[in-house]
Order: C-alpha cells, then sequence, then structure tokens
C-alpha cells in the first residue's frame, strides 16, 4: 500500500508541498533550468585564466549560435581556446553526466516503487563499468568503450530482474533491492578480474576511470554523452506519464490499458543507455542517481511529470558544483565519484534530518 | 474544470536545447593561435617543428617536465618564467640544482600558487600556462599534445630522433656509443628485457642536451658538455680496462644493468640468472656479490630477517649509491661519477679513489658551482656506506691521503 502511495500522483498532490509549490510548482523546471544555465557560465568563469562573466556568455552565446563567428570577435584567441578548448567540454560533461544521473535514478524509482533504488544500486553501474574494463583491457575504441558498457548496463539489469523473478518476487522492491546488490557484487568481482588481468599501462588508466573523474574532457566526449543523455531524456520525459501510471503497480497499469511490461523494458533500456555512456564517458558515479531523486521530491512531490525534469536538472547542477569545487576549492583533481559520496552522504543526511521523510512517508 | 496549459509541460524542453545547442557549438573548429609574426624556428627530438615568437618571452615547464632537468639541460634559469606546481618545487628543493641556482627555488613568481596549484589535468594546465604568456612551453607529459593542437609551441620531452632524422634534420645522436664497451652479457638478456629506470642511456641523453641547447639559442653549448662525459667515461675504461679483468662480482643493481654495469667491470646478476619477477624470493636465488640501493640504507637493508643470509650482507658488501634522480636529473653530470664509484667499490685494487674529485671537477666544469665537502658526502652517501667493506675511500680523509698516493 505504501508503495502505491509514494508515486500516486493523484493521492500525494495534496501533500506535494506547500501552497506555493502546489501553484507555482510548475515554474520550478524553468527556474532549475535557469540556475543550470547560470551554473554553466559561472564554472566557465573559474579557472587559472582570468575570465569574466559576460565575456564568457558572450563566447558561449556565438560558440551555440548557428552561423560562422564574426569575424573581428570581441574576445582574443587565449579567452576562445580558453573557453572552447578547455573549460567547456568539462563543464558540459560534468552537466550531462548528472543531468543522465538524475533523471535515471527518478526513472528506476518510480518504475521500481522504490526509494532505495539507483543506477548503482541495481547494478546497472556495475554492469557498465565491467563493460568499460573490459573494453579497455581490448583496446576497443571509445565508441565500442561505450557499447560494451551500454550492453554491461542491460545485462547486468537484466540478470537483476531475472534473479528476483527466480525468487517469484519480482515486483517486491525488497528483493529487486537484493537482487541487485548481488548482481552488482559479482559485476564488482569481474571488474576486479578485469583489472588483474590488464597489463601495467592499462591498469592506471582503468583504476582512475572507474573511479570517476571530468578529466581530460573533450568534444568527442561530450558528443558521446550528449547524444544518450538527451535523446534518451527526452523519450523518458515524454515517458512521465506512463512512469506515474507504472508507479502505480502493473496490475492498476494494466488495468488502465498500458502494456507494463513493454513500458517497463523501455524505461530499463533507455536508463541503461545514459548510464553506460556516462560511466564510459566519465567513470562510475555513485549517489547522484540515488539522492537527487530525494531532494527532487522534497521540491515537487513525487508527480514524475515534474519530478523527472526536477531530477535532472538538480543533478545537473549538483555534479557541475561539486566539479567546480573539485576543481576551484580543493585545488585537486579528487575524482568526482570521490567528491559525490563525500558531501552526498552527509547532505541526504541532513536533507532527511530536515524533512522528517517527507515526500515518502505519508502514511 | 481546471485547464492546464501544454505549455507548462514542455519547460523541461527549454534546458534541454540550451546544452544541446551549446554542446554543438563544440563541434565548431578548434580555435589556433596564428603564427608569431616573428620567430624562430627549432626541432625537438620527437620532430616537432616550433615557431618561438620573438622577443622572447620565456619558458614554461609543463607538468612531468623537471625543473631541476631543465636547468641540468639548458644553465639557463634567467629564461624561466614558469617552473611548475608547488610539488614540483619540493622536488627541486631535494636536489642539487637548487644549491646551484637557489634564485629558481626562492623566485615565488616561477611557482603556481594560485588556483589549481596541484592540478595534473593537461586542459586546465594549458590555461594555467596560458596565464603565464611564455614563447614556448616544455612538455613531457599529457599536455604537449593539446597545446600543439591550438597552434602553440610546445617543446616535447625526449621524443624519437628518428623521427627527425627522416625529416632530412641532422642526427641528434652522434657520439652515443663514446666510452662503452662491447657487452659481455648483452646475448644473455632476455627478450624485451628492460631495467633501465635510473640509468639514462647515451641515445636518449645526448639527444635531449643538444635539442635543449637549439632550444635556448645556443647549440654550440651541447657538444663540448657530450665531449666532456665521454671523456670521463673513456678515462675510467681506460684506467680500468675491462676487458682484461679476470673477475666480475655479480651485482644487485637497481635500474643500472644495460649501461653501467659492463662499464663499470660488473655483472648484472638479474640478467646472468634471467629471473623474471619482483619477488623476494629472486634475490635469494641470485645472492649477488654486491647489493648497489637506490633508495634506503644498508643498515636497514641488512637488518631485514630474510636477507641477512646472503651472501653480500654477510661480506657487508651491501652500499647506497650516489643517487641520480635524487640530486639530478638528467644523469650528464652525474652519471661518470656513477660508473666511476661502482668500478672503484668492484675494483680498488685497479683504481686510484677519484670519485670526490671526479664529482667536484664535473660540477665545475659543467656550472661553474664548487660543491662543499658536506654536500659531496650527501651525493655519495657516505654516512650510509659508512660500515660498508671498501666505502672509507669515499670519504674526505681517505680523498687526501690517496691524492698523495698512498693509501690507509
Amino acid at each position: 500500500m505504501t508503495e502505491a502511495i509514494i508515486a500516486d500522483p493523484a493521492r500525494s498532490r495534496p501533500k506535494a508541498g506547500s501552497p506555493w509549490t502546489t501553484a507555482y510548482g510548475w515554474a520550478i523546471p524553468l527556474l532549475l533550468g535557469v540556475c543550470v544555465l547560470l551554473a554553466m557560465l559561472v564554472s566557465l568563469c573559474i579557472g587559472a585564466y582570468p575570465m569574466s562573466f559576460a565575456q564568457a556568455a558572450r563566447i558561449v552565446l556565438h560558440l551555440a549560435w548557428p552561423g560562422p563567428l564574426p569575424e573581428n570577435p570581441p574576445w582574443t584567441v587565449r579567452e576562445l581556446v580558453v573557453v572552447q578548448v578547455v573549460r567547456l567540454p568539462r563543464v558540459l560533461l560534468a552537466t550531462l553526466a548528472g543531468l543522465g544521473l538524475g533523471i535515471s535514478g527518478t526513472a528506476l524509482q518510480g518504475m521500481m516503487r522504490n526509494p532505495l533504488v539507483g543506477p548503482d544500486i541495481v547494478g546497472v553501474s556495475s554492469g557498465a563499468a565491467f563493460g568499460g574494463v573490459l573494453a579497455m583491457l581490448f583496446d576497443f575504441s571509445p565508441a565500442g568503450v561505450i557499447a560494451l558498457a551500454f550492453c554491461g548496463g542491460m545485462l547486468a539489469i537484466f540478470c537483476t530482474f531475472t534473479l528476483a523473478r527466480l525468487a517469484h518476487a519480482s515486483s517486491s522492491s525488497m528483493i529487486l533491492v537484493l537482487s541487485g546488490i548481488f548482481i552488482s557484487g559479482l559485476f564488482v568481482a569481474l571488474i576486479d578480474l578485469v583489472k588483474r588481468l590488464a597489463n601495467d599501462a592499462q591498469f592506471p588508466t582503468m583504476a582512475f576511470w572507474l573511479l570517476g573523474s571530468f578529466v581530460g574532457a573533450d568534444p568527442r566526449k561530450v558528443a558521446m554523452i550528449a547524444i544518450p543523455t538527451l535523446g534518451g531524456g527526452a523519450v523518458l520525459m515524454m515517458m512521465r506519464w506512463r512512469l506515474n501510471l507504472l508507479s502505480l503497480g502493473d496490475l492498476d497499469a494494466q488495468s488502465l490499458g498500458m502494456n507494463a511490461g513493454f513500458v517497463r523494458w523501455t524505461i530499463l533500456a533507455l536508463v541503461s543507455l545514459i548510464v553506460a555512456s556516462q560511466v564510459a564517458v566519465s567513470g562510475v558515479i555513485g549517489w547522484i542517481g540515488l539522492v537527487v531523486p530525494h531532494c527532487a521530491r522534497m521540491l515537487v512531490g513525487p508527480d514524475h511529470r515534474r519530478l523527472l525534469p526536477v531530477s535532472g536538472l538538480l543533478g545537473a547542477l549538483l555534479m557541475l558544483a561539486l566539479d567546480d569545487i573539485t576543481r576551484a576549492l580543493i585545488r585537486a583533481e579528487i575524482p568526482s565519484g570521490v567528491m559525490t559520496a563525500l558531501i552526498g552522504t552527509p547532505v541526504v543526511c541532513f536533507l532527511f534530518w530536515k524533512a522528517q521523510g517527507k515526500g515518502w512517508g505519508r502514511e | 474544470m481546471m485547464r492546464k496549459p501544454i505549455g507548462r509541460e514542455l519547460l523541461w524542453v527549454v534546458p534541454f536545447l540550451c546544452i544541446a545547442l551549446i554542446a554543438a557549438g563544440l563541434l565548431r573548429h578548434e580555435p589556433r593561435f596564428p603564427a608569431p609574426e616573428h620567430f624562430r624556428t627549432v626541432v625537438d627530438g620527437g620532430g616537432n617543428v616550433i615557431k618561438i615568437a620573438l622577443p622572447f618571452r620565456g619558458i614554461a615547464l609543463a607538468t612531468n617536465s623537471f625543473p631541476s632537468g631543465y636547468l641540468e639541460s639548458t644553465r639557463s634559469p634567467q629564461l624561466l618564467v614558469f617552473a611548475g606546481k608547488p610539488s614540483d618545487r619540493d622536488m627541486l628543493a631535494q636536489n642539487a640544482m637548487s644549491w646551484i641556482y637557489p634564485e629558481v627555488l626562492n623566485n615565488n613568481k616561477l611557482w603556481n600558487t594560485r588556483l589549481f596549484r596541484e592540478n595534473t589535468s593537461p586542459f586546465t594546465e594549458v590555461e594555467t600556462l596560458l596565464a603565464y604568456d611564455p614563447s614556448v612551453w616544455i612538455g613531457c607529459g599529457g599536455s604537449p599534445d593539446l597545446v600543439r593542437r591550438v597552434g602553440l609551441p610546445a617543446f616535447g620531452c625526449g621524443g624519437s630522433p628518428a623521427q627527425r632524422e627522416r625529416m632530412g634534420l641532422p642526427s641528434l645522436r652522434s657520439k652515443e656509443d663514446c666510452g662503452t664497451p662491447p657487452d659481455p652479457m648483452r646475448s644473455r638478456y632476455p627478450k624485451g628485457y628492460v631495467n633501465s629506470g635510473w640509468y639514462y642511456p647515451e641515445n636518449y641523453l645526448f639527444p635531449g642536451i643538444r635539442s635543449s641547447a637549439e632550444l635556448i639559442g645556443h647549440p654550440e653549448f651541447a657538444e663540448p658538455r657530450i665531449d666532456s662525459y665521454c671523456a670521463a667515461i673513456a678515462g675510467l675504461r681506460q684506467q680500468l680496462q675491462p676487458a682484461s679483468l679476470a673477475f666480475r662480482p655479480r651485482v644487485q643493481m637497481e635500474g643500472e644493468s644495460r649501461g653501467n654495469a659492463p662499464r663499470a667491470g660488473v655483472i648484472d646478476a638479474e640478467v646472468e640468472r634471467r629471473i623474471p619477477g619482483d619477488d623476494a624470493e629472486r634475490l635469494l636465488v641470485m645472492d649477488p656479490d654486491m647489493i648497489f640501493m637506490v633508495t634506503g640504507t644498508p643498515q636497514q637493508f641488512a637488518r631485514d630477517l630474510r636477507w641477512q643470509g646472503l651472501k653480500a650482507v654477510q661480506n657487508h658488501r651491501v652500499y647506497r649509491r650516489p643517487g641520480q634522480l635524487e640530486f639530478w636529473a638528467t644523469g650528464l653530470t652525474i652519471q661518470p661519477v656513477i660508473v666511476r664509484w661502482m668500478a672503484e667499490v668492484a675494483h680498488p685494487e685497479r683504481l686510484q679513489p677519484a670519485v670526490r674529485q671526479l664529482l667536484r671537477d664535473r660540477v665545475m666544469s659543467e656550472f661553474g658551482y664548487r660543491l662543499s665537502e658536506e654536500q659531496i658526502d650527501l651525493i655519495l652517501h657516505v654516512k650510509e656506506n659508512a660500515g660498508s667493506v671498501g666505502a672509507e675511500r669515499f670519504t674526505r680523509g681517505y680523498q687526501a691521503t690517496s691524492e698523495q698516493g698512498s693509501s690507509k
């Protein structure tokens, strides 16, 4: 019963938040969208080379605007190099990774009707990471890394569901989480095995990649994550009404005329694609997919029509902020995967304490 | 009934579209710096043509470019505008170059104390270097490719001299066999055997010195230094006569086997036994006559229960050899001293003690700097080797008597 209430927008709407949220909740994604864009511009100003906000905004605007760049631009080549070659790829990579993880975590939690689920809990991240290191072991091209990471992610989630089904409890949240933990453990062991087989040149690359980092961002990596994340994310956004129905439970969803199995597997495939692309370009970054949906739920309630975009944008904002902290405040390249865990855990503890379980504890 | 505008449900499209458009902006051609109006051209060891802007605005060192290596190669501290991160500075502080060029170590302007000071990402590093605006970068890590990609002058460390030769440029590798005797063990090296971690072979060392001399605009500086190096090696060879040695001790010498072992009249025990891997048991199987360490002290080594049965430990023939990485970077100055030190330890009957004088002379001729007795003691690890057989010949007092032609 609790699970049905959790994601039932009709029942939960009156309790979704303050009257302000109910009246103007639609504006939150827009506000967050503006915040993300501003945060991207601010991130472009952080670095050893001095860069004003106005100059960064001017350059980005010209880069994004279709058509050739001005012949006598109001910026120097040096400034253009700093923005286009050095900072923008990294900022975009962090934004897209956060966006993808936020959307994926929310979609998984809604679909499985379980607040404990995240891409790293159900095994998608470990499966994708296994595919990635396997591709590195055999010196695959970057496209090969993303393809194998995707296959690994799909395989892991298939195994998780199959294991839950073998226990005759495929709809039980607890069994699904347990299955995910088992499968995740298996893939972590396989990753260690691949690392053991790697040669001296491959091993450090694998180890650093697995920690999760945006170091070495370039346009190719941005393309590798942007297409699956924005494309897959857009399809998920269009399915968010169905996600609301799915969160009622399979029987209810089917009684409303929805092919629950098809929708479920479509969502899983999209989530795997998004997570695999994120893992392929920046390694395993945990916590965002688990923590961000909870924060978003506190903001806009459990209705996926708002929750999904807010989760994505909040994830992007958080990832960008963490990357900026890593680069600017700590002044060292601490892997983002480490930072998300170090900062994400206290933040979610604080939020849980302040929110007293709002968003989930509704009985 | 409340009407819900469909536009509100599509608001998520706006940030998606904005991010997609910004990402699409990266598909544009990368910007490139125009070639400077006035420049001089240098080709590095890897065959990269570098246009150095004039008037000269200085040299910046990228990550892993060892300020000590730059100073030893170029002897031009005045050309530096950026020397590296605080960790590079710490490394220089432990190096002999900080005695010779203290102005580099003490000049805060040369060291990055700003944001990202410990950042090792090539991308972030490039932006740091752009902020310093030099005429040329020296890069041994990942950044030279990125710097070159945007049309900036990046001088690579090392590289493949063969590439340069393919371009029809003069070879940088001449004299690379100077002073090298035929290696009696060479045919017995296992296939793919590499054990040169602390040894800079001449085919790496000489191109580096020559291209560095070209970089600073004084190509004529290179040959006298190379000749002096070769003369030191050849002088030892003449005195030692390694071909006529009746006995060559088997030595465990970390990272020193390929070039220096035959010159010093010793045999690398590792090669002889052909034992791969890094297991502790390997050393027990080898049971060398002598051990030349590059880290730790002979006392620490001898205290380890595992090694107490070794012949070298029982005979007090474990030594800490003069350091290369800790005191020098390129090997041009110290390598002849190291070879002489090894040869004197292994064959004291053939060689007069001259290591201290050789070290003093080489530093004086290379840098015009007179090493103090304490500094020489540090470099030769006199204190650490105090209990080892024959190490007294490297002490100050022994040198004084030996120079008069007598022994203790």
